[in-house]
Order: C-alpha cells, then structure tokens, then sequence
C-alpha cells in the first residue's frame, strides 16, 4: 500500500522505534524532520559531513569521536532508525521508569547504556579497555597544545592509577562506572528533547 | 472481523505527549491504537481482545481520550483505503463519546496548564540568569584565570548584594522618611549651618572634609530631628532610626551564616570524596552545551588551566625539604611578621595623637595635616601586605597555605589599624560628650558674674538658675531667665542680662555643634573615600604603568623585561579579597553613624568591580604556579563574620557608653541610645505590656532562662 518512499516516515516504523527507544510520537516525528533537514544528500543516510556541519560539534574537542559513535561498526552512513537509537542514549530518565519491570530489558537510556556509550567514545578499539594510550589522545584533543606530552603523560597515569583497581594497568568498563559514581550523568547526558 | 474492535496494539509503550511528568503507562496495551499489526494472525486477534478491558484508571482513560482524537484530527493524512479509515474514525468517535463524559473537562485543563506552567517557568529562569549581573565579564575572567582570580569578583559581587539591601533599608527607613517628612534644612538648629561657618561652606575644603553643606545633610546623624512622630502619619522616626541600625547588623549576621551553612553543606557532600579528581578532570570537564567558537575557546583555556593546577598540586605533594630548616625559617618569618604588626599600630596611634595635639594647637590646619591619618592608614594598607608577601617567601608552604597565611596575617593588620583607629577616635568623643556636662559649669560661672553683678534679686535668680541648670535644657533656660527678667522688671541687669545671654547663646552654639556622632560618621566616610582614592592610584599607577612599561620599554632596555625583573603583575587575591573585607568592616562601622553609607559604599563597589575587571584583563597575567581556590569559600566568609563582629562592637559600646549629643541627632536628650526603647515601650504599647516587659527584664525571669539556655 503507498510507493515505500525511504523518505517519508511510516506509521509502523513509528511504533517501531517508539518501542525501542522510547521516544513519544511527536518527539520521533520532529526528530525526523530534523534527520531531513541534516541529510544534504536526499538519500535516507546521514555522511560523516552531514554531522561536522553541525557548529556545536565542530568546535567539541571530542566532536569526531561523538560522531563516530552513532556510526555502527565499520560503515559510513546511518539511517534513521540508527540516528534515533544514538539519541536514545541521552533521553532523560524518568522515575517511572526505574520502578519497571525488572526483567525486561535494559531502556537505552538507563544509567548504565549512558555510561556504556561514554565509555565507547573512549575506547576506540572496542576491546573494552581504555589504556594509556587512548587517555593521551584523549587528552591531547581536549587541552591543544598548550601542554607538554611528559605532562600530559603523568596526567593519564595518574588517572589510571586513580581508577585501576585490578593492577591490568587500563580502565575496564566497571571501574569506569566506579569512577563516574558521583557525578550526575542522569542530569549531565540528558537532552530535554521538546515534545 | 469483530463489528466494534479492530485487531488491538501489542505492547508497545508510548509516552503521552501530555504527561511529562507522569510519565509511562506501565500497562500501555489499554491504549487502544489502530495500528494494525503485520502478523494478523487470528490467535493474535483473541489475545488482543482480551485486552481490551474497560480501564477504570482516570489517567489511562484520559491518554486514551486524548490519543482518539488525536487519531480523528489526523486520519485524512493516513495512508489508508477508505474502508479502513472509517472503521477507524468510528470507533475513535464511540470511544471519545462513552469516556470523556466520565472525567471532569477540567482535567485537560489542568494538564495543560501545569504543561504551560512549565514552560513558562523555563523561559523565566532563562530570562533571569540574563540579570545576573556581570556573568558575562566574570565568566571571561574565570577562564583565562583560573578559579582563584574568578572567585575574587564573585565574592565582590555578593557584597555587592549585601550592600544593596542594606542600602535600601537604611534608605527607605530613615533617609526617605527623614527628607519627606522631616524638618526642612534651615529649620531647625541642627540643621542649620552656623554662620561663622556660613561664609566657607562652599570651599573645597570645607567639602573635602565633609563640613559644610555635607555636614547638615541627611548623610550623618546630626541632621535627623528628634521629634518622636514625623509626618501625617506619625513615623517614629529615632525608633526607627535605633531599629534599623540594629537591624543592619542582624542582616548582615544571618545571611553571612546561612551563605556559610550553605558552602559547607556543599564542601562535605563533595570533600568526601577526594579520590577520583583525576578521572573526573578527563572525563567530565567538556561542557556540551556550548554553541559558540568564543565560549568554546574559554572552555579550552580553563581546561587547561584546571589541568595545570592538577599538576601543581601534584608536584607540591611531592616535594620535601629538611624539617630543622624549615622550620627556624618558618620562625624568623613570623618574628618579622610580628615586628612589622606591632610597627604599624604604633605609627597609626602616633598620628592619631599628634593630629589631635595639632587641632587643640593651632587654629588653621594645613591640607596633610587635616588628612594626615586617612593617607598614612591608607598608605601602610597599601605597602604592608607586599612587604609580607616577601616575607612569606622565606616560610615555604603550599601555595594553598602560604595564600592562607597572607589572609591571616594581612588581616590581623588591617583590625590593627581599623581598631587603633577607632580607639583614637573613641577617646575624642569620650571628651567630646564629657563637654556637654560642662556647660552647667560654663552657666554657672555665668551666672556668678552675674551675682555679682546684679542686686538682692539675684540670690532668688541664682538659685533658680543653677536647678535650671540641672535639668539642662537651654532653651527653656534662656525661655526662663526672660520670664524672670519679666518679673524682676530691673531694666538695668536686663542690659546685662542680654549681654550675658548673647555670650551664653555663642557659648552653646560651640557646644551644639559638637556633635560627636556625626565626627565618627564623618571620620568614616572621610576614610572610606580616601581608601578609594588610594585604591584607583594604586591600580592606575602600580598596574597599568607597570604593564605599560614593560611592554614598550622592553625594546629600549638591556635585559627582556617581560621575562625578568618586573615582568607583568599578577594579580594579588590575598590582598584584594582583604582589601574588600576592610571596606566592608569601615562600612558597618560607620552605618549607624551615617545612614548614606551603605549608598556610598553600593557607588564604590560598582566602580571598581568595573575598575578591576578591565586592570585584571589588560595588565596582569595569569599566574605562574596555578592552585585550585578552596572549593568552599568559608574562609573568606569566616574572615568576613570576625571583621563584623569586631566592627559591631565599637558601635554598640559608643551606644552603651555615650551619651548622646544634645543637641542633634534623634536620641538628643536622652541618657542613652538605646533608651528610645524603654521610652516608646512605656509611652505607646499598652500598660500592660510595659509592665510585662518590665517582670521580663527583671533578674528573676532573665536568670533562670539563662541557666536553661546553658
């Protein structure tokens, strides 16, 4: 029934990704609009470019690794069913939520999905480790070069030192997770997405 | 096909557009959908029938209410044969009709008013963070210097709010209601410019210090009338006036502990947890929110800056030095410290006295020495804390430390100071108000010259005269010897007599203008102004022309100036955030004494928060060696609750101690200050509350309270 045209949007695909992520209808229709007006190309997928053109993630220190993330392994182009998954991570929490059925499984946006998707954009080889190596270019992107590599070196081996607590010398996932404790990220990785 | 139902929705969970707050349907399947699934299998159908149980729960009712129409206003655009959307658009339509009569139509209101509401809200707290003042510049200074400069401003810019409201107290309680309704200037004889003074009011002397026209103005004690109801309304203007003075402090108490409580609440939720600082610098420190390249450059600099202070706190936990040697230097520094202290308080007390020998010498005083003690407080003020900066050099501490000590120690001198000060200026007004209880003996020499003069009469005249004196009011006095003239009727001591009362009305005259209060006020204010000026000069001079002449002399000169010797300045927090404190002590020293003060103050701050903000972004550069500023600023506000503590009790012991002055201000012709409560208390409350307040007071209730207080 009707010509599948990739661009328009379908009820199903609707009800789709509103069960994935969670997301209200309107809120997915909206973002959809967006998708459109990021997609140059008229084809359906978002490019790498299509991102960097965005101004706030251009001037982000860690602007390429965020946008490597809504990238699936290995390929170029995300449609919007993988946009909308990406931007299921930064939905905010809502406290109906955690009183939910324990054995369903985890929403995207639970603590824990958000922490996983700030641990990828840091562990580029997805070995599920961050080593030293990693933290320096992480670093190395954050502060330019205003300071020296021997600085910046015992900067990321204290930070491993602080987190390490099962002596392999990188941080796992866990110990990360150790780290990030106290700090907010419910309120830090949420976006009020309008409705 | 069911007639009524089409095949129902799985379980799809959807969040209503208009319930943000309670938000997801933990049993969504009520909602009824006209999805139609893809596997229409008929085992599907009964299942979904079953769950089309009739929902008695008023929120799933109202979703799905609101979801049925949503579905009717948008069923043209659906991309469905007409057969289908009429099916659908019927039972869309029966369902909106059976339910919605059961809840009350003001439920969609109250949605969607607590929706508006919240929007609202949302746009008005983005509108006020627009009014906080001076983010823009602070924020700029944060991150190209670091935290412990930005948290100089951001200190100045509280005090500024304290100021504010202390001026709208003084102001709209005393200074408003004393202009509107008060007596005139002119009027009466404290408000009056004498006129031996007349003629050089409006030098420039006479305004430098603050006579003349300044004097009689609302700017200082002296000029608000006694008068116990002002005004049509009857304000009582000295009850007021006692209040709000009290009241200045009591404010200024409060929100200083609750600023306090408040940091501390906040420094242990977060001290407890030292451990992950590193991680947290890595991980957390890009702020996403920012939009433009500018902020985004800020953001990096202060990035850099935390990661340098994190490695400065690093090396300082690594170095060490042998202990006997530090610590025989720790000592000397301290005995120079304390040398230097005592040196100034000697100085300032030196010159306190010698300005007061000079006024009891010589009629006409020069410029200098009319200020003399305003400049050299100001000048030791200035020089002494970089003489300790120096010293501290020698002691080797943590920067965090040796900033700690400077506070301390910086402090310590400026109390010295301030109290030396105060004591000199304490000792004149003690003989200032001891004066008045002279002039009974002035009278009565007067009135000795005129027994002698005079005949028989007078034995009766003297006598009345001298329990005239007693009672002290010289007006009646005077009101009194003319009705005694009346009834003696000599025409040829009343000759005398007008002589001597001539005499006798230049002799009070001089005393009337003794007014002790408006001194302290003036005193205050004088130092107060002067403290700005040094203030300006020292930034212009030290700063600016430092920074000038190392820029373009450094062409000119043998060796690099930028690098070494003078180099660019840093700027001093230690001394500045102190320098504020002392400004804040003057000002609650001398807000009882000069309603207008605050207002004055509210001026000064302005100017050099705007003053500094550019000297700081033009002529210094950022420091060397970076340390985070202590996370709770209860150290800069524990210094600030000593000072005012220690700047109240000058006040209330003038207010204890001293009479008031007779003849101006609103307490004249009281015992003490704070008599103005027992008398309004006793005058206008109810009888029996005064006798209440009296069983209060008395030691028999005010003892045992104390003893269950302990």
């Amino acid at each position: 029934m009707g010509s599948r045209a990739s661009t328009l949007l379908r009820e199903e695909e609707i009800e789709e990704i509103k069960k994935e992520t969670g997301f209200s209808h309107s809120q997915i229709t909206r973002l959809y609009s967006r998708f459109t007006s990021l997609d140059k190309g008229e084809n359906g997928t978002l490019s790498r470019e299509d991102f960097q053109r965005i101004p706030e993630l251009a001037i982000n220190p860690l602007g390429d690794r965020i946008i490597n993330a809504f990238f699936p392994e290995g390929e170029d182009q995300v449609n919007f069913r993988g946009f909308m998954r990406t931007l299921a991570h930064f939905r905010p929490i809502e406290d109906n939520e955690k009183n939910k059925n324990p054995t369903a499984s985890e929403p995207l946006n639970s603590r824990t999905n958000k922490l996983l998707f700030a641990f990828h954009l840091y562990d580029l080889d997805r070995d599920d480790k961050i080593s030293r190596d990693e933290l320096l270019q992480v670093l190395r992107m954050m502060v330019g070069v205003n300071i020296s590599d021997e600085q910046l070196g015992s900067i990321a081996d204290r930070t491993i030192q602080e987190a390490d607590t099962n002596g392999d010398n990188s941080i796992s996932f866990n110990e990360f997770i150790k780290v990030l404790e106290k700090v907010d990220v419910e309120q830090k990785m949420s976006i009020r997405f309008l409705h | 096909m069911s007639s009524v139902s089409e095949p129902l929705v799985s379980s799809s969970r959807s969040l209503s557009a208009t319930k943000r707050h309670k938000s997801i349907r933990k049993n969504s399947r009520r909602i009824y959908s006209a999805y139609q699934d893809h596997q229409q299998g008929s085992s599907d159908d009964e299942d979904k029938e079953d769950e089309r149980v009739d929902s008695n729960d008023p929120e799933e009712m109202f979703q799905n209410i609101q979801y049925q129409k949503e579905i009717i206003a948008n069923i043209r655009t659906r991309p469905w044969p007409m057969r289908r959307k009429l099916k659908v658009l019927k039972q869309a339509r029966e369902i909106v009709l059976k339910y919605e009569g059961r809840l009350t139509r003001t439920r969609g209101y109250q949605t969607a008013g607590a929706d508006l509401l919240k929007k609202l809200s949302r746009v008005l707290y983005n509108i006020m963070v627009l009014f906080i003042p001076w983010e823009v510049r602070i924020k700029k200074i944060e991150s190209h210097f670091g935290s412990g400069v930005a948290s100089y401003f951001i200190f100045l810019r509280w005090l500024f709010g304290i100021n504010i409201v202390l001026t709208i107290m003084t102001g709209a309680f005393i200074v408003l209601p004393e202009l509107l309704a008060g007596a005139r200037f002119g009027t009466t004889r404290s408000k009056t410019i004498p006129k031996e003074h007349l003629a050089s009011a409006q030098d420039l002397d006479t305004i430098w210090s603050l006579g003349g026209y300044l004097q009689y103005s609302v700017l200082f004690y002296g000029y608000y009338g006694r008068v116990r109801k002002i005004g049509s309304a009857g304000y009582r203007l000295p009850l007021a006036y006692f209040l709000v003075g009290m009241a200045v402090f009591a404010y200024s108490f409060i929100i200083l502990l609750r600023k306090m409580a408040k940091n501390s609440r906040l420094s242990l939720a977060s001290a407890s947890d030292e451990n992950f600082t590193f991680c947290w610098r890595v991980f957390c420190a890009w702020d996403y929110l920012i939009g433009n390249p500018e902020a985004a450059e800020s953001k990096g600099a202060a990035i850099v800056n935390n990661i340098r202070e994190a490695i400065v706190e690093e090396q300082e936990k690594k170095k060490d030095t042998s202990l006997a040697v530090l610590i025989s230097l720790r000592i000397l520094a301290n005995i120079l410290v304390l040398l230097s202290l005592a040196g100034s308080i000697y100085i300032i007390y030196f010159v306190v006295d010698r300005s007061q020998k000079l006024e009891q010498e010589k009629p006409e005083l020069t410029l200098w020495e009319k200020n003399e003690v305003s400049v050299v407080v100001s000048l030791i003020t200035m020089i002494a804390p970089s003489a300790f900066e120096l010293v501290a050099q020698l002691e080797m501490y943590h920067p965090r430390t040796s900033l700690r000590f400077q506070l301390a120690r910086v402090l310590v001198l400026y109390l010295g100071n301030l109290y030396s000060l105060i004591i000199a200026l304490l000792d004149k007004v003690n003989s200032m108000s001891s004066a008045v209880p002279v002039s009974p003996g002035n009278w009565s020499d007067s009135s000795s010259f005129l027994a002698t003069i005079a005949q028989p009469e007078v034995d009766s005249l003297s006598t009345l005269v001298s329990d005239i004196s007693v009672s002290e009011h010289q007006n009646s006095t005077i009101a009194t010897i003319a009705m005694v003239l009346d009834v003696t009727n000599s025409s040829r001591s009343s000759g005398t007599i007008s002589n001597q009362t001539a005499l006798f009305e230049k002799n009070t005259r001089s005393q009337q203008d003794q007014c002790w209060e408006t001194y302290v006020g003036q005193e205050m204010l004088k130092l107060s102004i002067i403290d700005m000026i040094f203030t300006v000069a020292s930034i212009l001079l030290i700063d600016f022309i430092r920074g000038l002449v190392v820029r373009y002399l450094s062409d000119c000169c043998c060796w690099d100036l930028e690098s070494k010797f003078p180099e660019y300045g840093e700027f001093k927090i230690a001394e500045n955030v102190l320098h504020l404190i002392y400004n804040q002590g003057m000002i609650w020293m001398g807000a009882f004494f000069s309603p207008c003060l605050p207002a004055f103050n509210v001026l000064k701050l302005i100017g050099l928060m705007y003053l500094r903000s550019w000297a700081v972004l033009t002529c210094n550069v950022p420091h060397q060696q970076v340390f985070r500023a202590s996370r709770s600023n209860n150290f800069y506000l524990a210094m600030l609750l000593f000072m005012l503590f220690l700047c109240m009790l000058p006040t209330i012991f003038a207010i204890v101690r001293y009479r008031p002055s007779q003849h101006c201000g609103p307490f004249s012709g009281q015992e003490k200050i704070y008599d103005i409560i027992s008398e309004t208390v006793a005058s206008d409350f109810p009888l029996w509350f005064s006798k209440v307040m009296s069983y209060i007071t008395s030691p028999v209730v005010v003892l045992p309270a104390l003893l269950l207080l302990l």
